[in-house]
């Protein structure tokens, strides 16, 4: 089924769209939140939540790429629930992605913008409209998806030290980035 | 909440066209091409042995249609069944061996067959070696910074040069930046403007 087509069982307040939303993205929002918490249990009710959250907001939400909106629901679901039990140090997934992110802080020496998130996903944006397809493809498969460097370097055939290498480069690329934007956290 | 944790709320929030590229893109699946020469080289001795483990069987085939009348049937070469002239079998045998042999010897190596080229800008030009960037050429080195030293350099660049950097395909990653492993030749194709 299209997506504008489950979008418009939600809109219908048919309970089928949440049977049809599985079907097509279930194990997609499942590999979200198992990258995130690596937990079976807490990314099953992260999954359930997301639909949940879709019965809610949809309308007045009419989402143009269902995966994206049901990703954003479920990386905000998860990493809430790591926030929410970060003090356990539960979830290695989270815990390894936010350490690489750190590396794309801006320096506080060029403070100019203080940006809410929302303006902050534009300058992402931006930047990464400019790079070439693979390494878009690569840093949202690694930082929006959460695949683990290994998986990644197996789909691609390099080894995973060079990966790692690379994705450092384009974390301090998008530092660099920022800080010539004059973007400050 | 801390800021890797701002940066991951705006990853969540980028363009949801790019998380659907994302999710359709394929990566061009590639060998690596320092692997090539080690793979290469496990073919080799791999056939090596094989050739070598061959023709001691061949030669044990002749001797023991030597000994044996009509005993070595079992090696099919090793001679005639009626056992009437099983010696005479052991030429057939002992040329097995040649034959096994003779492939590897008859096959010059190709000196230019690893070698590995890629397009680079020569970002500095320093006592050791030059350090350029990969513009092209493979897309696990693009934008890798890499540096060629400059005792295995063949050629000459200037800063901002567009160069075609060829060698053996092999990198020390150990080193910060990566350097290139064996003769290296540098041939500038696009002088900085």
């Amino acid at each position: 089924m299209e997506d504008i087509q489950i979008v418009d069982l939600y809109w219908q307040r048919d309970e089928r769209a949440i049977r049809e939303t599985d079907m097509k993205y279930g194990a997609f929002c499942h590999r979200v939140a198992m990258n995130i918490l690596r937990s079976f249990q807490d990314s099953e009710e992260c999954v359930s939540d997301t639909y949940g959250r879709c019965w809610d907001t949809m309308p007045p939400q009419r989402p143009g790429s269902l995966r994206a909106y049901l990703g954003a629901i479920i990386r905000n679901l998860s990493i809430s629930r790591y926030r929410a039990s970060r003090a356990q140090k539960r979830f290695g997934g989270a815990e390894v992605l936010l350490s690489e992110l750190s590396d794309c802080i801006p320096a506080p020496d060029n403070m100019e913008k203080q940006l809410e998130a929302v303006e902050l996903s534009g300058y992402i944006s931006d930047w990464l409209v400019r790079l070439s397809a693979e390494d878009r493809a690569l840093f949202l498969r690694r930082y929006w998806y959460g695949d683990s460097v290994k998986d990644l370097a197996e789909e691609m055939g390099v080894r995973p030290n060079a990966l790692t290498k690379r994705l450092l480069q384009m974390r301090e690329r998008l530092r660099h980035c920022l800080e010539k934007e004059g973007v400050s956290i | 909440m801390n800021k890797a944790e701002i940066l991951f709320d705006a990853i969540t929030n980028v363009r949801p066209e790019l998380i659907e590229e994302a999710h359709a893109y394929r990566f061009r699946r590639r060998t690596a091409r320092w692997a090539v020469p080690r793979l290469a080289a496990a073919a080799c001795i791999a056939l090596l042995v094989t050739a070598v483990w061959w023709s001691g069987f061949f030669a044990m085939g002749g001797s023991a249609g030597d000994n044996y009348s009509g005993g070595s049937g079992w090696y099919g070469a090793g001679g005639n069944v009626d056992g009437s002239d099983g010696g005479s079998a052991s030429p057939d045998s002992g040329n097995g061996s040649d034959q096994q042999g003779s492939p590897i010897g008859d096959s010059p190596p190709d000196p230019g067959a690893n070698l590995y080229t890629v397009t680079a800008q020569v970002l500095e030009v320093r006592e050791d070696g030059l350090l350029v960037e990969v513009l092209s050429g493979d897309g696990e080195l693009l934008h890798q910074t890499l540096l060629l030293p400059a005792a295995a350099l063949t050629g000459t660049a200037e800063a901002g040069d567009v160069v075609n950097v060829t060698w053996s395909g092999e990198i020390d990653w150990e080193r910060e930046p990566p350097v290139l492993l064996g003769e290296i030749t540098v041939e500038t194709v696009q002088p900085k403007t």
